[in-house]
């Protein structure tokens, strides 16, 4: 196992240093230019275009740049952004612990929602039930995210007034009591975090219910029932157990979708965290910023899928050989 | 990723003024009686207003200050010599308050001498001084700051402290517009705290991010992404501010900071994007609506050299019957309303709604596709094809039109563009780029036509010359007109305002016999703000620009007004 | 299937009956777009007719073959008779539509009316027929969602079964890179390459949606693959010394059907998704064509004042899933040798 590890360390370096290289040049190759970017429509003279180009180093070749902007990330240096004049770092210290609450209600929303939902419509496949929530979650899984996110702000936002529209906390959030900002968080997250969950829990439930039916194909559960083993045990401790293989790979793939939908849910609900900061960086052609989110986020990803290919094989005696 | 900047526009604000008065009348009846019957402000500032704005601002400090909010944003923190009037005139010195100067003398027609206010004080208790004003002008002029307002004040040659508070302007030659060029541009900067930085370090250096100012109102708190929070400065020297508190917060889709509005979870937004979204919020009892006219005014601009390779002139454009041919077959005034609404205007030139030039009386070109299809065919343009289309030698009249995908107003204005034209047999084919990549290739002239929007400042002499004069910086179409040229350079040099108005009528008349773009429509736009608020004006150029004598009756308080207000 | 069958050669012929004018029309306009369009309106009744024709006929087919199941399934019969639909009215949309998908019919008279006789669906901001451009834009969207899934499907099995099926370093150096892929945020590619290429084609657009949503399969499949090899019965084929080749055509791919028909029947209704929420990055149908993106795109900005322009395109989304999960669900069953 310990071997693993660290093989699987080795391997996640190299992914970073691809995702490093890729970012790099997708981003010289993307047209526009990145002092422009910064005054849009205010008219400025070329001189002042060229004394930003040189003063941010974009004046130097670009093997020049691909080397000294390799040996900043090693050090952990991602730069300056072009266009808050401060390090990118510092957007990052501010987005990322908004993104990481954000990704972790969603997840649990998802995986919470759709295994349940799963394990009902794969015990009981063809049943009424199970064709109802076929088309429930399959409804839920085709709205597209940002309307889902519009529509839960009019009813619960606005008509309703349960919640509040936008933003993390509220702007007055500081001067409130502890209780109160604890309360205050929680009631600007409900509705972010279902919009981004739901349809990732309608992708859950729809693998675990495919795992689950399989499962009760084989043929030990048909041994278990055979043993006269109670429906619920059969459910839970042999159907179950075996269709959690297919949801730790769920788990490993729904992080990149989850970071990718965190953009729009961030945009809508004005949720300052990542996906929203990497939107307005790649508006404004703020390379270190763009690449300093993609790559934690990246390096996120990576992790993730290392844990699931862990839990894997933690769960999963039959790879481990392999 | 809904439209982030229907119109980008760069300098905003307004002129309608929102007395106490007009404010009433623009509520619903309602919360009038409660609104009007018993408003009175608290003695000392009170209460929150909350700003929705939708892209982060860059900087709280002025001299980096791009982006309209950020302006916005700054010039609480710090003052100008002193204040353009609400009219934004830029001629003389006419309407201007005073600031951080109380009082100032033409002294010869290429110096101005300003007696600074021995009241003002930075933060910190340090008095302003001629230094100050002597540092602020060197900063702004210095090349590694690299300020963008660095060239408007090239025609300042120097400026030197007298005495203590005493601080004179020389100029290189005489002109109009140089009290407005004196104090617009620049905000003075404590020289005791910055000086000793280095210029190149400036840019990054702590303090940048903890300002030291001398306006109504200090920074309270900055996050980067999210927030800015201004707390008054109750011991201004011009009068404490009506609002004790300015929380600023960044929520980048309009729809969202409408619903916010409605649900009056936020106070102020200077730009709420659709007309449906503006009716959304008129139906808001609790919310008021201002209208005010944008610097910003938006075009078709063609260009007249070929963009394969510069060098050569055109096929289409380079010829002016075709040009005017296709502004005579797009019906304006159709597109306005259907993408403005209520707030719809046809420009007659490159000039916005909120600027002085606005309404003269140069007519605009009518939509009359049959002067449109005489003049096609003297050049040619005979036959048509079997999708209805102008056909000259086998060749169809068709061009493509760059539109930047941010904005969703030019995007509406080009699909109806698009069938007017298809009607007038000219094909009109559509390429949507994202707004960088579309500035790319506008700027380098690789475009038959572009959908193009110039904000402008208050004084439009160099955004014209800029855009529009021959080898200018924004001129993307190389368009080239030497008389247009001299009837520029003679309105800058004008020496009194009736002459420069002259000369600027004659320009633009000229523009519309020899068209370079086809003027599409300059919009109004419209502010949400919370009907609590007292004494609220717009400015067109700056939405911060009067906010400090904004207030909030006392019986009006939202609990949020209250909430961790020291 | 016979009932199917029955229902689309009645709906047909309705069509036929009911818009007779409007094909006459077509079949003189002589452009060949319209007299496709009216050809296949005029043959698809009689041959549904025939099929049901055909099939009524008791034992024309025995009945305990794969296919036979397969049309006994009321899922699969049930999703084919959707997807057939909206593929059919997305062929023979001119028919179905007197206005043109672009007219502009009256500015400032005629824009956002709610559904009416005239306008089934509505009109849209530039006062053009909603339901003309819904039919249109089907035309555009499946089009892209059949190509770029067929893309994925291809892809991401043949890495995953390769990877899985070889192991070692060929596995390591394939998963590394669907790693990579999967790391790479969707967005800021695509935002990057909405940059680069303003105004995609149909192909080229198909083919970059298909190229960049094959990581995720591949892992599944590879998953699978991994699994099946260390059930009993290849164990035991493998003892007793089968082939790699045989093993993977003869075992591994058949029991891969099932994961890779819920990839592709969730993968059609993704790709749709996916390309309205990339008509917001300007990529999708060149303005004025419609695309369902585009139509939610435009709708978007009157989504409280006419929430019918977004509903529409919303709503047939909705229904390509349906319909193609159906199709999913049901050829899962029929094929499925364990699940029977």
């Amino acid at each position: 196992m310990g071997r693993f590890v660290l093989r699987r360390l080795a391997q996640s370096a190299v992914i970073v240093f691809l995702v490093a290289t890729l970012t790099f040049v997708l981003l010289r190759m993307a047209p526009g230019d990145p002092v422009r970017a910064q005054f849009r429509d205010v008219t400025v003279s070329q001189e002042v275009i060229d004394e930003y180009r040189r003063s941010w180093g974009l004046d130097r070749s670009m093997p020049v740049q691909y080397v000294q902007y390799l040996g900043n990330l090693i050090r952990g240096d991602f730069g300056q952004s072009f266009s808050l004049h401060r390090p990118a770092w510092d957007v990052i210290r501010e987005a990322l612990p908004n993104t990481v609450v954000l990704a972790l209600a969603a997840l649990g929303i998802s995986f919470a929602t759709g295994m349940v939902l799963g394990t009902a419509q794969g015990a009981n496949p063809n049943s009424r039930m199970d064709h109802t929530l076929t088309v429930i979650t399959l409804a839920v899984f085709s709205i597209p995210i940002f309307w889902l996110g519009l529509m839960f702000m009019l009813v619960f936002g606005q008509w309703m007034g349960w919640f509040p529209i936008g933003g993390e906390v509220s702007p007055v959030y500081r001067g409130l009591p502890l209780v109160g900002q604890l309360a205050d968080r929680f009631r600007h997250l409900v509705l972010p975090a279902l919009t981004l969950g739901l349809g990732g829990a309608a992708v859950v439930a729809r693998f675990h219910r495919a795992a689950m039916a399989e499962a009760f194909a084989e043929n030990f559960i048909r041994t278990a029932r055979a043993k006269g083993l109670s429906e619920q045990t059969v459910v839970l401790k042999h159907a179950l157990r075996n269709a959690l293989l297919p949801a730790i790979t769920m788990f490993g793939l729904s992080l990149p979708v989850l970071f990718s939908g965190s953009v729009l849910v961030e945009y809508v609900f004005a949720w300052h965290g990542m996906g929203l900061a990497a939107f307005e960086a790649v508006g404004r052609r703020d390379y270190n910023v763009v690449t300093a989110i993609t790559m934690i986020g990246a390096t996120l990803v990576v992790a993730g899928n290392m844990v699931a290919d862990l839990l894997y094989r933690l769960a999963d005696p039959r790879t481990a050989e392999s | 990723m809904l439209d982030l900047a229907p119109l980008t526009i760069p300098f905003p604000g307004g002129h309608m003024r929102t007395t106490k008065a007009a404010a009433c009348l623009t509520l619903a009846w309602t919360i009038v009686i409660t609104a009007c019957a018993s408003d009175r402000p608290c003695a000392s500032p009170c209460g929150t207003i909350i700003v929705n704005i939708t892209g982060a601002p860059e900087t709280v400090l002025p001299v980096f200050a791009v982006s309209s909010n950020a302006q916005a944003i700054t010039g609480l923190l710090f003052l100008p010599l002193a204040e353009i009037g609400n009219d934004l005139n830029y001629l003389g010195d006419g309407g201007f308050e005073p600031r951080i100067a109380r009082s100032w003398t033409f002294e010869d027609s290429v110096t101005i001498v300003f007696a600074l206010d021995r009241r003002a004080t930075w933060e910190d208790g340090e008095p302003v001084t001629a230094r100050d004003v002597v540092f602020t002008y060197e900063l702004y002029r210095h090349p590694a700051v690299n300020s963008d307002e660095r060239e408007d004040i090239s025609d300042i040659v120097a400026v030197e402290a007298r005495e203590e508070h005493i601080v004179a302007f020389s100029f290189s030659h005489p002109y109009q517009q140089q009290f407005y060029d004196a104090t617009y541009h620049m905000r003075i900067h404590p020289a005791h705290l910055l000086d000793t930085i280095p210029r190149e370090a400036l840019r990054t250096h702590d303090l940048t991010r903890a300002p030291v100012g001398s306006g109504p109102y200090r920074l309270g708190r900055w996050d980067v992404n999210s927030t800015v929070e201004l707390l008054a400065n109750p011991d201004f020297f011009l009068g404490a501010p009506g609002v004790a508190r300015i929380v600023v917060q960044v929520v980048p889709d309009l729809n969202t900071t409408v619903s916010q509005l409605i649900a009056e979870e936020t106070d102020f937004a200077d730009f709420l994007g659709s007309p449906s979204n503006v009716q959304r919020v008129r139906e808001t009892k609790e919310v008021a609506v201002i209208d005010f006219p944008s610097l910003a005014y938006v075009f078709v601009g063609f260009n007249l050299r070929d963009p394969s390779s510069p060098n050569r002139p055109h096929p289409l454009f380079a010829n002016r019957d075709v040009r005017r041919a296709i502004g005579l077959a797009v019906d304006l005034a159709a597109i306005a309303e259907a993408v403005l609404g209520d707030s719809s205007a046809v420009p007659s030139g490159p000039v916005s709604r909120g600027n002085a030039l606005w309404d003269y009386e140069v007519e605009r070109t009518p939509f009359d596709v049959g002067r449109a299809t005489q003049l096609l065919e003297s050049q040619g343009w005979t036959e048509t094809d079997s999708q209805g289309y102008r056909v000259r030698n086998g060749q169809r009249l068709s061009f493509t039109l760059l539109v930047p995908s941010s904005s969703g107003m030019r995007r509406q204005a080009a699909i109806i563009m698009e069938s007017q034209l298809h009607a007038a047999g000219i094909e009109m084919l559509i390429e949507e780029l994202e707004f960088n990549a579309w500035y790319e290739r506008s700027q380098r002239g690789r475009f038959d036509a572009t959908l193009g929007n110039w904000g402008q400042k208050p004084n439009p002499a160099n955004a014209i010359g800029g855009a529009w004069g021959t080898g200018g910086p924004d001129n993307w179409g190389s368009y080239s007109n030497a008389a247009f040229d001299s009837m520029l350079a003679a309105a800058s040099r004008a020496t009194n305002p009736a002459q420069a108005r002259t000369n600027w009528l004659a320009a633009l008349r000229l523009l519309q016999r020899d068209p370079p773009a086809v003027w599409v429509f300059a919009p109004s736009q419209a502010a949400g703000v919370h009907g609590r608020l007292q004494n609220v004006f717009v400015r067109s150029d700056d939405w911060g620009a009067t906010m400090w004598r904004w207030q909030i009756a006392s019986d009006q308080m939202l609990p949020r007004d209250r909430v961790g207000v020291p | 299937m016979r009932r199917l069958s029955l229902a689309i050669a009645i709906a047909g012929a309705a069509v036929v009956v009911l818009r007779f004018p409007r094909i006459m029309e077509l079949f003189s306009s002589g452009a060949a777009g319209s007299i496709v369009a009216a050809v296949c309106a005029v043959l698809v009744p009689p041959a549904a007719g025939l099929a049901w024709h055909w099939n009524r006929r008791p034992g024309a087919r025995p009945s305990e073959s794969r296919t036979a199941r397969l049309l006994d399934n009321r899922q699969f019969v049930l999703g084919t008779g959707v997807v057939a639909l909206l593929t059919y009215a997305a062929v023979i949309a001119p028919v179905l539509s007197s206005f043109d998908p672009n007219t502009q019919t009256d500015l400032l008279g005629a824009a956002t009316l709610a559904p009416s006789l005239q306008h089934p669906f509505g009109t849209d901001f530039y006062s053009r027929d909603l339901f003309s451009r819904m039919l249109y834009g089907a035309r555009w969207s499946l089009g892209i969602a059949f190509v770029a899934v067929t893309l994925v499907v291809v892809v991401g099995t043949s890495v995953g079964v390769i990877a899985g099926v070889t192991g070692g370093i060929v596995d390591s150096v394939l998963m590394r890179m669907v790693d990579g892929g999967l790391a790479i945020p969707r967005v800021l590619l695509l935002l990057v390459v909405a940059a680069l290429w303003g105004n995609l084609g149909f192909f080229p657009l198909a083919v970059l949606l298909g190229l960049t949503g094959w990581f995720g399969v591949s892992r599944i499949i590879r998953a699978e693959v991994l699994s099946l090899k260390e059930r009993t019965f290849l164990a035991a084929a493998r003892a007793l010394g089968i082939s790699q080749l045989r093993l993977v055509v003869r075992h591994i791919l058949p029991n891969l059907v099932a994961p890779v028909t819920v990839t592709a029947a969730l993968g059609v209704g993704n790709i749709v998704l996916i390309e309205a929420s990339l008509s917001y990055l300007g990529i999708g149908a060149r303005p004025p064509d419609p695309g369902w993106g585009n139509i939610i795109r435009e709708g978007h900005e009157l989504i409280f004042t006419a929430p019918w322009i977004s509903i529409f395109p919303g709503a047939a989304i909705f229904l390509t899933v349906i319909g193609f999960s159906l199709v999913g669900d049901g050829l899962r069953t029929a094929l499925n040798p364990r699940a029977s």
